[in-house]
């Protein structure tokens, strides 16, 4: 009888391996997601925090994943905000058969991605007008910035019945910078405004002094002083302007709304003007414990480039949990998501992978953001 | 050559006496022999790492986080006395000019390469002067930020930034050494904290410095410097997210010892690979455990092969029994290898000796047994020959028909007692005799006796055996039946057959007797004794009779059967 050939022993022994088989099998599985973003330098407050908001929410994936279940790693790169370092960035993401990355976090570095197909790029925060509508690889979080540039014009003209502007813009990240001037122009001008003077600076380039390009943009006397730029120079900037004409109007670009603008600009920024997509401002519970959670894990306080990168975070774990693999997998399937669920809002991919939000104006008062209806 | 069977023998128990198979108890033995050598193996392997490797590096471990704690201790505090001093200075410089501030603070930090620059921030919150001269920072008031409003005489370190400046990670020294004079504020390059604490370590200590959010200040991959990367939640434990001191954790593939610097919110970290720790103590251990496996193996092979042997003469052991049981001696044959087996074997060969020996005994006595039988029987039918014979002679004296008849009758069935006993001593076996070669017989005597050369005979059907107490009275039955034919059905020579069917029907035995004669009228057949001889034997077998006398004469008898092999079982045992 061949059941007698294995004694009971035999068959105990049998059932233990099935066992240790079955725990191998339980064992945690991972995956990695890859980030792109400037990590290193004076502009690496988007990157860091974004890497970070990034990580918080994989390690509450993580913390959350059930017994077996799948767990991620973040694989970050520093692209060093120059195309040399993204490409190098892509590279070693390709080289880990990676096939999704969070970032870039500039548009100008996002603009590179139109010629790359071996991954998938879910950037949080490039958001200029000239990356929307594009069948490409790149998907982003964030609305184009150009309406916001148009409401601040407007906001400023009506508001604070400006009539001339001059405008400081970082010309490393131009394709940014030239979409957003030319929307706030537009948008001026309608309103009756006039630009006096534009200055651009390289935020690269060592020793760059603010203060002969601001006497030069001030010297006409405008009402307002537009400055696209990070959120460091921002600060810098506009405590410069305020010392040199204190009755200034300031505008900023949202790319310096970043915890290094009202950390390094102080008191000197209130009354700045924002044109901004989420709302820092916002009490919902949701919004407050992601803040409360990053700073207990950071010791600071999340930015834009935080709460998105963290929701790009989840979109991605979602995907990648449901399966996609392949970078054209996961475009799929994220465009294919009849609504995303955000930290502070729903929205829904266009066909060409981006957003559209709305562009609310908030204004600087005592180290905070105010929203101005 | 066939496997040894040795499921046959076990299928050969009883369920209820069956117990577990020497099989299982050796499979069970060999792998504890294998398992649990190699279980203590691994767990004195790791009780010597704990006990006489750990503490021996937990303590070293403590020592030099220690070390490189109060170093970087006193690293960071000759940082703050650096700033103070050039603070000091300020004292009895006459010109605060900012031109004559930079050139001081150019002097000043050239004697301290662990500064990238130096600046100093008047009363009001002002930066005056800077060196490097960063332009885009003096003159504007920093009067907001903690660094531009350090206590009297206590110098402030800062979390750990980005230089505006340079872009590299510093922590920012602020001292005032007077209410209301100015402030010198230092960059402390973080990369140069990283080269001395890693400087300050032994080979294959990596050392960290992170800021009290888990910030990393120093490390020597400084890009984690540079990117800021955050570590707490890796040190913390609660949710607290505060870092907790560990005197030996695990971060990666490390062992990590740390130390906090309470006078700077920071904590130093070591950190020494597993690997490198543990390479000679697994080295030594996998030779340790690899002679012991091998070891065991052997051992386990051997016992292995033994039991093999052993179990194939338990096998044999078991064929020779069967064979013994089969009545085959002599095939007990086996040479076990160990002793115990061999008293074993010989006291079963003991035993078939002994059973042979019984066996051919009880032969004996069985045959002589039968002899004895069959002596009996043959007197008993040379008896009831005599009285036959007699009873012919007496018959040959007689003038009376119905008398001669009469002893004819009874000449006839002493005669089917006679031949009863004729078969059984002629057979094997006393007990039983076979009823259709027992009736073949009698008939051929009573047909020879009524000299019926015109009546011809047929016997068919199943093959019944029964007991003699049985035959007898159905021999007797078909005795009187047959006769009753020869006598009666074929008179003045006519031809006819008598036919004797043996079926059986269920647990039915039926026996039918029949003529092909003219039959006979029924008010008749209640006279003759033969007739009333047949009722009584067929009411003395329990049984019953039917008399059909259409187309000849036929007696339908059907008696009920018991067993298999016989009928009225009951009855012999009463006997």
């Amino acid at each position: 009888m061949r059941a007698r050939f294995l004694p009971p022993a035999a068959r105990a022994t049998a059932i233990a391996v099935a066992v240790l088989f079955l725990a191998a099998a339980c064992a945690p599985r991972s995956d990695e997601i890859g980030f792109i973003g400037d990590l290193t330098g004076k502009q690496s407050e988007l990157g860091v925090s974004g890497r970070n908001g990034a990580l918080l929410r994989l390690e509450e994936e993580n913390a959350r994943a059930r017994v077996g279940g799948l767990r991620f790693r973040l694989v970050a790169e520093d692209d060093a905000n120059s195309p040399d370092g993204f490409h190098a960035a892509v590279q070693d993401l390709v080289a880990r058969k990676i096939g999704a990355v969070i970032g870039p976090y500039t548009s100008a570095i996002a603009s590179l991605t139109a010629a790359e197909t071996r991954l998938l790029f879910l950037s949080p925060t490039a958001s200029a007008e000239s990356l929307s509508g594009k069948d490409d690889m790149l998907l982003r979080l964030t609305g184009s910035s150009s309406g916001g540039a148009r409401a601040l014009a407007a906001k400023a003209a009506s508001t604070y019945a400006a009539r001339s502007a001059s405008i400081l813009f970082d010309s490393t990240n131009g394709i940014y910078a030239d979409d957003f001037m030319k929307a706030f122009e537009t948008s001026f001008a309608q309103a009756g405004g006039r630009v006096l003077a534009r200055e651009s600076y390289e935020s690269s380039a060592q020793n760059v002094a603010f203060t002969p390009i601001l006497q030069r943009l001030l010297s006409a006397h405008p009402s307002l002083l537009l400055v696209i730029a990070n959120g460091s120079d921002t600060a810098l900037v506009i405590r410069r302007a305020k010392q040199l004409m204190p009755q200034l109007l300031t505008v900023a670009a949202g790319w310096a709304a970043t915890t290094d603008f009202l950390k390094y600009g102080g008191s000197a920024m209130d009354g700045t003007l924002f044109e901004e997509q989420f709302d820092p401002a916002s009490t919902s519970p949701a919004y407050v414990a992601f803040v409360d959670a990053y700073r207990k894990r950071f010791g600071s306080a999340p930015s834009f480039s935080s709460l998105y990168s963290y929701d790009a975070a989840g979109i991605l774990v979602a995907a990648l949990s449901a399966g996609a693999k392949s970078p054209q997998e996961i475009k799929k399937r994220l465009l294919a998501m009849p609504r995303v669920e955000g930290l502070q809002s729903e929205f829904r991919f266009t066909a060409t992978g981006d957003v559209e939000r709305d562009n609310p104006i908030f204004v600087v008062r005592g180290q905070g953001y105010e929203a101005l209806r | 050559m066939m496997r040894p069977d040795s499921d046959s023998h076990a299928a050969a128990i009883p369920r209820s006496l069956r117990g577990p198979s020497l099989r299982s108890y050796i499979f069970v033995l060999v792998a504890l022999a294998v398992m649990a050598p190699l279980a203590v193996d691994i767990v004195l392997g790791d009780l010597m790492a704990t006990s006489f490797f750990q503490s021996e590096f937990v303590a070293r471990g403590n020592a030099v986080v220690r070390g490189i704690a109060e170093s970087s201790a006193s690293f960071l505090r000759a940082a703050e006395i650096f700033v103070d001093a050039v603070d000091s200075d300020e004292l009895i410089l006459r010109d605060h000019s900012p031109e004559s501030l930079r050139a001081h603070l150019q002097e000043e930090l050239a004697l301290n390469p662990n500064f990238e620059s130096l600046a100093c921030i008047d009363a009001r919150g002002v930066q005056v002067a800077s060196f490097p001269p960063d332009p885009n920072a003096d003159g504007l008031n920093f009067a907001d930020r903690d660094y531009a409003t350090p206590p009297v005489g206590r110098p402030l370190l800062s979390d750990a930034a980005i230089s505006l400046s340079s872009g590299h990670p510093v922590v920012k020294i602020a001292s005032r050494l007077r209410p209301r004079g100015l402030v010198t504020v230092g960059d402390l390059d973080l990369s140069r904290l990283s080269d001395f604490a890693a400087a300050s370590a032994g080979p294959g200590w990596t050392i960290s410095i992170v800021d009290q959010g888990g910030t990393v200040v120093a490390d020597p991959d400084i890009r984690r410097v540079q990117q800021r990367v955050n570590i707490a939640n890796e040190l913390a434990s609660g949710p607290s997210q505060q870092i907790s001191p560990v005197s030996l954790g695990r971060l990666g593939s490390d062992y990590v010892f740390s130390e906090s610097l309470p006078e700077f919110g920071w904590h130093v970290l070591a950190a020494y690979d597993r690997t490198a720790y543990l390479g000679p103590l697994n080295r030594a251990l996998l030779l340790f455990v690899g002679s012991a496996l091998a070891a065991i193996l052997l051992i386990g092979a051997v016992a292995l092969a033994m039991a093999r042997r052993m179990l194939a003469d338990f096998d044999a052991l078991g064929r020779g029994v069967q064979a013994i049981r089969d009545r085959r001696y002599g095939e007990v044959n086996l040479e076990p290898t160990f002793d115990e087996l061999r008293v074993l074997i010989a006291e079963v060969r003991g035993m078939e000796a002994a059973v042979e020996e019984r066996e051919a005994q009880l032969t004996d006595m069985v045959r002589q047994r039968d002899t004895l039988l069959r002596e009996v029987h043959h007197r008993v039918k040379n008896n009831m020959q005599i009285v036959s014979s007699l009873l012919s002679l007496q018959k040959a004296s007689l003038k009376d028909e119905e008398a001669a008849a009469a002893l004819t009758e009874s000449s006839s069935r002493i005669q089917a007692l006679a031949l009863t006993h004729e078969i059984l001593y002629r057979g094997e076996q006393f007990s039983r005799l076979d009823l259709g070669d027992y009736l073949r017989e009698l008939c051929s005597y009573l047909f020879s006796a009524y000299d019926a050369p015109a009546v011809s005979f047929s016997l068919g059907g199943a093959r019944i055996t029964l007991d003699p107490d049985r035959a007898i009275p159905l021999g007797l039955i078909v005795t009187e039946i047959v006769s009753n034919s020869l006598k009666h059905a074929f008179r003045g020579g006519r031809t006819g057959t008598v036919t004797i069917e043996l079926t059986e029907e269920g647990e039915d035995i039926h026996i039918r007797v029949a003529d092909d004669g003219p039959g006979f009228a029924p008010a008749a057949e209640n006279r003759t004794l033969g007739l009333l001889l047949v009722d009584t034997l067929v009411d003395q077998l329990q049984g019953t009779l039917l008399r059909s006398t259409e187309a000849g004469t036929a007696y339908d008898i059907r008696l009920k059967r018991v067993g298999p092999d016989g009928w009225n079982r009951s009855a012999r045992r009463d006997d």
